[in-house]
């Protein structure tokens, strides 16, 4: 999924454009770059708290900071990076606040016959959503860095460079950190699913 | 063979291998069934992960998203506006804005208004200002200078007020008592039977104020009604006075007595009445904080009094008056209350009748009073100290009680008589005021006869338009009875709390200002019988 060509999808001005007015305090064009990131910036809210309220939560009191903060953005940069890293920043705020992980959300198990339960099997469907808990459970138990790091690749299909921006680490750093995240929940995985066996 | 490291598996993964290990890598998977698993593995863990945290909340959501989001904006825009505006401000508007001025200020404030609780406190202590007064003696500026300004307003009301009472005893150990002991001397002022019954009720009448404020009414209520009735000097004086000290003399009205109407003078710039039942009271517990030059015991009053004039322009140039108080006969009066009413400044004659008093430079008017004597007045037309003053005391008429109707009381002897026999008191004035006489008296005959409350209300208003015509001082006095009378008649009639305050206003109106004589006694029975 390249959330690239979604966000390229948006005709309109440019985001540089976008900002440079937001920075001269253009409420509109600020409005404009929420519409233009508003499905983006959600879905790493969701991902990282796995619950709707949080995340609307989260996505709209990131984009409250960022247009606090838009006078200190350096025009020529890429967007996106730095209002994901907003939106993680906060979620890792939040993960302080509540000194421990994020519940287990409701809404994938109630929704998830609407969104792929596309199948007529209902043993199928059971498995399918027994395996996305499971999943749930053994990402929720990823530190929050790896978890982040796994949204912004997976989820949001970042490229390395927008990871290293978005979390404002080397590349290298990104790339390690991915392949730690990534082999931790296979073995959680492995580990869940061998108990339940 | 050598596998992939987890390095290329994850580059592989996310189409970011180097070109230069692009086809290495490709071959190897090709070969390498373990690898290629791995690289398996990890794309359908992606996908799981995609699907497990992926949350489509739908497109009304996002449809007022931004709405939302722009709420939020422009509310945190205008909360944060202000304090943007303060710190691009800088400086003190920033700060004054802060929660830390806030907090500032309200210290500040917290600790002015325990200090001012603690000096109000201080103040409302006679016994203790007083103790602080001698032992500093003139060192204490400007409580002593204040507590001595009510010293000498009060003690000038005092001696105006008793002027007509000509009567007073000396008891100079009482003379630094401030308040509660300046009650039992009022007892000791109030020697006649008429005046001690005035003096009660107007202690019943007003039980609360505190000393010093009832010295300050007094001063200027008597000041008020002195300017009215003859001294036109005092009032300028007066208000001379309040420019020096910056002191706005207030009325204090007590909470048990009704405002006192003075209808003979208006007063401009201040409530009518209120305070002249206290002007007895009041005026007899001045004398406690008098001025006794030859009293034995140091009194509180006096260095107060001296300080005060030593500050005041007013009377900084004052000239030492003597004399001696005798009676027709040429014996001494001892005990007399000799008063400047000017100044304020009272003294007590000696036992051979001798005194000596200080009076301001100038024009003034030196006041005798004694038990059993009217009160003598004395112009002291650029007195000096080289001329000695020879007061002479006229007895006053002794009088028999006279009956509750007999509208006045019958003289046995004395100089003066009252009732039918004495003269006219109207006699002096206009032609158009003697008109209005005439139809008060009508009317209060036809009251008397028909004994109705609407007929002496009528008598009454019609004696009030005759109070305010008159210009004689005897005439007042005799008008403001007849108001008296015909509202007191009226209450009597036909009891209401309307009639019963008029009449008590009137009565007080009166009773603060007549001589002693059968009027007043009559009104003091009248008085009496409304507070029971």
């Amino acid at each position: 999924m390249n959330q690239d060509a979604e966000r390229i999808s948006n005709a309109g001005p440019e985001d540089s454009v976008l900002v440079a007015a937001a920075q001269q305090g253009d409420q509109a064009a600020f409005g404009e770059i929420v519409r233009r990131y508003q499905r983006a910036i959600y879905r790493v809210a969701y991902a990282l708290t796995r619950n709707a309220s949080d995340a609307d939560d989260l996505a709209q009191e990131a984009f409250v900071r960022a247009w606090g903060a838009i006078g200190r953005f350096e025009l020529g940069q890429p967007l996106y990076p730095w209002l994901a890293r907003i939106v993680t920043n906060l979620a890792f705020s939040l993960f302080r606040g509540r000194k421990r992980r994020p519940e287990t959300p409701l809404e994938p198990l109630l929704d998830a016959g609407q969104q792929w339960g596309t199948t007529d099997d209902p043993a199928e469907n059971v498995a399918q959503r027994e395996h996305d808990a499971h999943l749930r459970e053994c990402f929720d138990e990823l530190t929050p860095e790896h978890q982040v790091i796994l949204t912004l690749r997976v989820i949001e299909d970042q490229s390395y460079e927008q990871m290293a921006e978005t979390l404002s680490v080397p590349i290298g750093t990104v790339m390690s950190r991915l392949s730690r995240a990534r082999a931790e929940l296979k073995r959680r995985m492995l580990q869940r699913t061998g108990e339940r066996r | 063979m050598k596998h992939l490291t987890a390095q290329q598996v994850n580059q592989q993964l996310d189409g970011a291998l180097p070109p230069e290990e692009r086809d290495d890598v490709l071959h190897h998977l090709e070969e390498c069934a373990i690898c290629r698993q791995l690289v398996q593995e990890f794309v359908v863990q992606g996908e799981q992960i995609s699907h497990a945290l992926r949350h489509d909340p739908g497109e009304a959501y996002f449809a007022t998203f931004s709405g939302r989001v722009m709420e939020r904006v422009a509310a945190e825009r205008a909360a944060a506006h202000p304090g943007r505006a303060a710190g691009a401000r800088g400086g003190w508007l920033g700060w004054v804005g802060s929660p830390r001025a806030l907090a500032t200020v309200g210290g500040t404030l917290a600790i002015l208004a325990v200090a001012g609780i603690a000096f109000v406190q201080w103040r409302s202590r006679p016994s203790a200002f007083a103790i602080l007064g001698h032992a500093k003696g003139k060192t204490a500026e400007a409580p002593h200078a204040e507590r001595g300004r009510t010293v000498d307003e009060g003690s000038r009301a005092q001696s105006r007020a008793t002027e007509r009472e000509g009567a007073v005893s000396k008891d100079s150990k009482e003379a630094e008592a401030p308040a509660e002991r300046a009650v039992d001397r009022r007892a000791n002022i109030m020697s006649s039977p008429g005046a001690r019954e005035v003096a009660e009720s107007n202690l019943r009448q007003a039980p609360a104020p505190p000393a010093a404020t009832r010295a300050r009414d007094v001063g200027v209520d008597d000041r008020a009604g002195a300017a009215a009735g003859r001294a036109e000097p005092t009032q300028t004086k007066a208000q001379k006075l309040e420019e020096a000290s910056g002191t706005q003399f207030r009325f204090a009205k007590p909470s048990a007595a009704p405002p006192v109407q003075n209808e003979a003078v208006p007063r401009p710039g201040e409530a009518q009445g209120g305070t002249n039942a206290l002007r007895k009271d009041v005026a007899a517990r001045s004398l406690g904080s008098a001025e006794k030059s030859r009293a034995p015991a140091p009194s509180a009053a006096a260095p107060m009094s001296a300080t005060l004039d030593a500050r005041s322009p007013l009377v900084a140039t004052t000239v030492r008056v003597c004399g001696v108080v005798r009676d027709p006969n040429g014996r001494a009066v001892p005990g007399a209350l000799v008063a400047v009413a000017e100044s304020g400044r009272s003294t007590v004659s000696e036992a051979d009748g001798a005194f000596c008093i200080d009076a301001p430079g100038g024009r003034s008017t030196l006041a005798a009073l004694a038990v059993g004597f009217e009160t003598a007045r004395i112009p002291l037309a650029d007195a000096t100290s080289a001329e000695p003053i020879a007061v002479v005391l006229k007895p006053v008429a002794t009088v028999v009680p006279p009956s509750p109707f007999a509208g006045g009381a019958k003289r046995v002897s004395g100089a003066e008589a009252d009732g039918a026999n004495a003269p006219d008191p109207f006699e002096g004035e206009a032609a158009a005021t003697r008109a209005e006489v005439a139809r008060a008296r009508q009317q209060a005959g036809l009251a008397a006869r028909e004994r109705s409350a609407g007929a002496w209300d009528a008598a009454a208003t019609d004696w009030a338009r005759v109070l305010a015509r008159v210009a004689g001082v005897g005439s007042a006095d005799e008008a403001r009875y007849r108001v008296a009378e015909a509202r007191f008649r009226a209450w009597e009639a036909a009891p209401d709390a309307r009639r019963a305050r008029l009449a008590e206003e009137t009565l007080t109106s009166f009773l603060v200002r007549a001589p002693l004589g059968a009027k007043r006694d009559q009104a003091s029975r009248w008085a009496q019988q409304l507070s029971r």
